[in-house]
């Protein structure tokens, strides 16, 4: 036999046992209706669309309540009194007779239940038969009309009601338009909301959330993906892995997160954040903030109240803080600037830098150096306590203090041409700069202490002029 | 000399004609794609052995195909 006739005839029967071996698959495996396959909660295959549509008189103000499974579900605003439903029949099967034949009967179903309406159809009815289809519902309600859908493996838009409770899995939900409150229970898709004037409930799986123009309180509980909110009310939110974004929220934020960064902003009342992980940032917070983050960087800016952060293995950035401070951080630094109230900071392992604070301050650090410069004359009482680091404290003009500084081992240089020394050596300067004000203590445990004009050069920098200078004890 | 294509050079074309046409007309919704093949793809052996007895029968007779 020659070559190519071996060759063909293998092709040949290459070809047809492949057919023979999926065709027996397909009919033995059952992997999904006849004439399709189901992945990932769709249908595949040839397919063919049928439409049917249903009016039936509703009275105002009555609630719509919607149930379907695989088939997309869209609510919008349509004429008073009637409530109008299209069902769009996909049916996945070789031919169209054949498909035509199980879509006459797949009908809508609906009818009065209670005081309000339920809309459906009859798919459960046909479940015990091998086929697979889907039907997308879309109804038009009255203006102002309560809507209560329950929705798998499809998408869900709903838009112009009264209410809305909405729960769907499997697919993305966008919601638009409601004059009231909304409750949302979804999984596994995104979810955009956008105008709602009530208050807003979210729990949400997998995916991300995007939220805009909620007029109340709004509850955010969201597993993975990332969440955006603007605009919204009071807002307590959960979210155990992504971003979460809040910006412009008119009362509260509480967020607890446990790999989420946060970044929030335009806040109008207090902020309480707590994760790790991740950075977490807020900025112009009229009220108080809390801040707690192992292994998180955490930055805060133009902070109205008071302002607590509890981090560790990263650094803490502060900028223009109304309030008092108290922060503490394991095993990273502190870089401050306008700290109107002073506070208390606790670092280790990092340098504490603080500029521009105006109030009492308080500073406990181990293993960097504490560099610090008040703004204007030096008018509260300062005390650094530090070890394995230097202390450089920077004091404008005109500034009166009483000074008791001590560095064990090391040196305390104190640059100032009023400073009056009542007891003086190496590693110790007491005494005054100028006359009364407010006491400053500096203690510090193998580092230098560095008292000097405001602008002054470092030691470091300045060290072959150390002969010219004008004071030094 | 007429040189007449081979037989399975005529099988290998009726073959990915038959198996356009039938592509083609499953996806119009004629029937099952899958179910057709499985069923009709014995047929490319039988075209094939008929036009390979076709060339033999000729040959005896002193006529080349």
């Amino acid at each position: 036999m020659k070559p190519r006739k071996l060759l063909l005839l293998l092709l040949i029967l290459v070809f047809g046992g492949s057919v023979e071996i999926v065709t027996r698959a397909n009919q033995r495996l059952a992997i999904g209706p006849a004439g399709c396959r189901v992945l990932g909660g769709r249908f595949y295959g040839p397919s063919f669309a049928f439409e049917s549509t249903e009016r039936s008189e509703l009275a105002a103000g009555a609630a719509v309540e919607i149930e379907n499974r695989f088939g997309n579900v869209t609510v919008a605003a349509g004429e008073p009194g009637h409530v109008v439903t299209t069902l769009r029949t996909v049916v996945y099967l070789p031919t169209e007779s054949a498909a035509r034949a199980v879509s006459d009967r797949v009908k809508i179903e609906a009818h009065a239940a209670g005081a309000g309406f339920a809309i459906g159809t009859n798919r459960n009815q046909l479940l015990s038969e091998d086929v697979g289809f889907e039907t997308h519902l879309t109804v038009h309600v009255p203006p102002a009309t309560p809507v209560k859908l329950k929705n798998e493996h499809g998408k869900v838009a709903v838009a112009d009601v009264a209410r809305a409770e909405i729960e769907n899995a499997y697919d993305a939900v966008e919601l638009r338009q409601v004059a009231g409150d909304a409750t949302l229970s979804t999984q596994h898709g995104g979810v955009d909301v956008a105008a709602v004037n009530g208050s807003l409930s979210l729990v949400h799986r997998y995916g991300d959330v995007n939220i805009r123009d909620v007029g109340g309180p709004t509850t955010l509980t969201a597993a993975h993906g990332d969440a955006r909110l603007e605009r919204v009310g009071a807002l307590k939110a959960r979210l155990v892995y992504g971003d979460f974004v809040a910006a412009t929220v008119r009362g509260d934020l509480e967020f607890t997160g446990e790999h989420a960064g946060v970044d929030a902003s335009d806040v109008d009342g207090a902020v309480a954040v707590t994760s790790a992980y991740r950075k977490l940032r807020v900025t112009r917070v009229k009220g108080a903030a809390r801040l707690s983050g192992p292994h998180s960087e955490i930055e805060a800016e133009d902070v109205g109240g008071d302002l607590t952060v509890d981090s560790s293995y990263d650094g803490v950035t502060l900028k223009k803080v109304a309030g008092r401070v108290e922060v503490k951080v394991e095993h990273g630094g502190v870089d401050a600037e306008d700290l109107a109230s002073g506070g208390r900071i606790e670092a280790s392992g990092d340098d504490v830098s603080v500029h521009g604070f105006r109030a009492a301050l308080e500073v406990r650090a181990r293993g960097g150096d504490v560099r610090l410069a008040p703004r204007g004359p030096l008018a509260a009482p300062v005390s650094v306590v530090n070890a394995h680091g230097g202390i450089r404290l920077e004091v404008a003009a005109g500034s009166r203090f009483g000074l008791d500084a001590t560095a064990r081992p090391g040196e305390v240089r104190v640059d100032l041409a009023d400073a009056r020394a009542s007891e003086s050596g190496r590693g110790r300067f007491r005494g005054n700069v100028g006359e009364g004000g407010p006491q400053v203590n500096l203690s510090d445990q193998h580092g230098d202490i560095e008292v000097v004009p405001a602008g002054a050069a470092h030691a470091s920098a300045d060290a072959p002029d150390t002969s010219a200078a004008p004071a030094r004890h | 000399m007429s040189s007449l294509p081979s037989p399975e050079t005529i099988t290998l074309g009726l073959g990915l004609i038959a198996l356009g046409l039938a592509w083609t007309l499953a996806n119009l919704g004629y029937f099952d794609l899958l179910q057709a093949l499985c069923l009709l793809w014995p047929a490319l052996l039988i075209v094939w052995g008929v036009l390979e007895l076709r060339v033999t029968l000729l040959a005896r007779r002193g006529a080349r195909p």
